[in-house]
């Protein structure tokens, strides 16, 4: 059996009297069912759209006629916002350029180093500017220092105590006595 | 001075201010729909609204009544349609932008609404999704015919009065158009 053309079908769609195409959809399951589920899409369609495009215009004409009362909270809520995003935007952009807060523990680095401190003084800024390289020299000296800070004393003993032991290494054999030593140290 | 539809002026062909404004009134949702259906702008479809009731009161003189009045609004829609498009630049850009997806679900979803029961509101999805598929693979002269022919059920001949085109152009896009129907249904 030959089934119905897309000019049949269409023209049987657009309403045309066709006693041909009328007797194939009554003798054919398969068109039949086709031409009525084409119907159905093509009048869903139709009311989709319709509803849509009345949708769109009275969105349109309500925006158009929104009472005043309206656009003044919606104007008022805009400008809320904007206030707000200024505000943020100021404090991270204080937050950004702000000078860093005075870390204790750069203070001990440019007060306890000596040698730092030294280097430091040629330059002789205040702490505020101190900046990132400085404060690494600083740590750097510090960690690179072969005596400790708080060890200091300790090397000087020890520097006191090598050199008694040159100018009395010969008559003692090169060993140096614990009593000299700790004389020694005892000096104020 | 500004010239507006309301103006108290007798047309050459007869029509007063007060008739006028019954055209505007019977006519303007159906112009809207077509309008808004070329063009998924609802500020586009609202301006051309006006643009083609202002159009015919300045040139309801040409109307010669060999068509119905509604018929010469549609053809000066179409008109207005076609211009707008071919002097929207980015036109391309701004379609594949402009959410097609989110206004085909909502449409979807508009027309499914009042369908009762869970299966015929999912065949109903289905079929409106397939003819929405179709007519997108039409040419716009094509998609033209077609919704005037099924959303505003114009005849073939105020469809060719209105695109001014021949009946058997007009017969040839909507044959088209079920064949693309028919192609999108039977796709696996």
């Amino acid at each position: 059996m030959k089934h119905l053309t897309d000019e049949q079908l269409a023209g049987w769609l657009a309403g045309e009297e066709d006693q041909q195409t009328g007797s194939h959809l009554d003798s054919c399951p398969q068109c039949n069912a086709e031409a009525l589920e084409l119907r159905d899409g093509i009048s869903r369609y139709a009311v989709a759209m319709r509803r849509q495009s009345s949708f769109a215009e009275n969105a349109h004409m309500n925006g158009r006629l929104a009472p005043r009362r309206t656009l003044a909270l919606h104007r008022l809520r805009w400008a809320g916002s904007g206030a707000l995003a200024l505000l943020l935007a100021a404090s991270t952009a204080w937050l950004m350029i702000r000078p860093p807060a005075q870390n204790p523990t750069m203070q001990s680095y440019r007060t306890i180093d000596p040698a730092a401190s030294s280097q430091n003084d040629a330059n002789s800024k205040p702490s505020s500017q101190l900046s990132d390289d400085e404060l690494l020299e600083a740590v750097n000296n510090d960690l690179s220092r072969e005596v400790p800070e708080a060890l200091s004393p300790v090397s000087a003993i020890s520097v006191e105590r090598n050199k008694l032991a040159a100018t009395s290494g010969a008559a003692t054999s090169g060993s140096v006595s614990h009593t000299s030593l700790r004389r020694k140290t005892n000096v104020p | 001075m500004e010239e507006t539809l309301t103006a108290p002026v007798m047309s050459d062909v007869g029509w007063s201010a007060a008739e006028f404004d019954e055209i505007v009134r019977e006519h303007q949702a159906r112009i809207y729909r077509v309008l808004w259906c070329e063009l998924r702008d609802d500020e586009a479809a609202a301006t051309l609204t006006q643009d083609c009731f202002l159009k015919a009161y300045r040139g309801r003189a040409d109307f010669r009544g060999e068509a119905s009045v509604g018929t010469w609004l549609v053809r000066i829609a179409v008109n207005l349609a076609r211009d707008y498009q071919r002097n929207r630049r980015l036109g391309f850009w701004r379609r594949l932008l402009s959410g097609n997806v989110r206004e085909a679900e909502l449409a979807v979803q508009m027309a499914v609404a009042d369908t009762p029961g869970a299966d015929r509101a999912l065949l109903a999805r289905e079929q409106l999704e397939l003819t929405m598929e179709a007519v997108k693979t039409l040419s716009p002269q094509q998609q033209t015919a077609f919704r005037l022919r099924y959303l505003e059920e114009l005849s073939i001949e105020e469809i060719a009065a209105a695109m001014s085109l021949e009946v058997g152009t007009v017969k040839s896009h909507l044959s088209r158009a079920v064949s693309a129907l028919r192609q999108q249904r039977n796709q696996p």
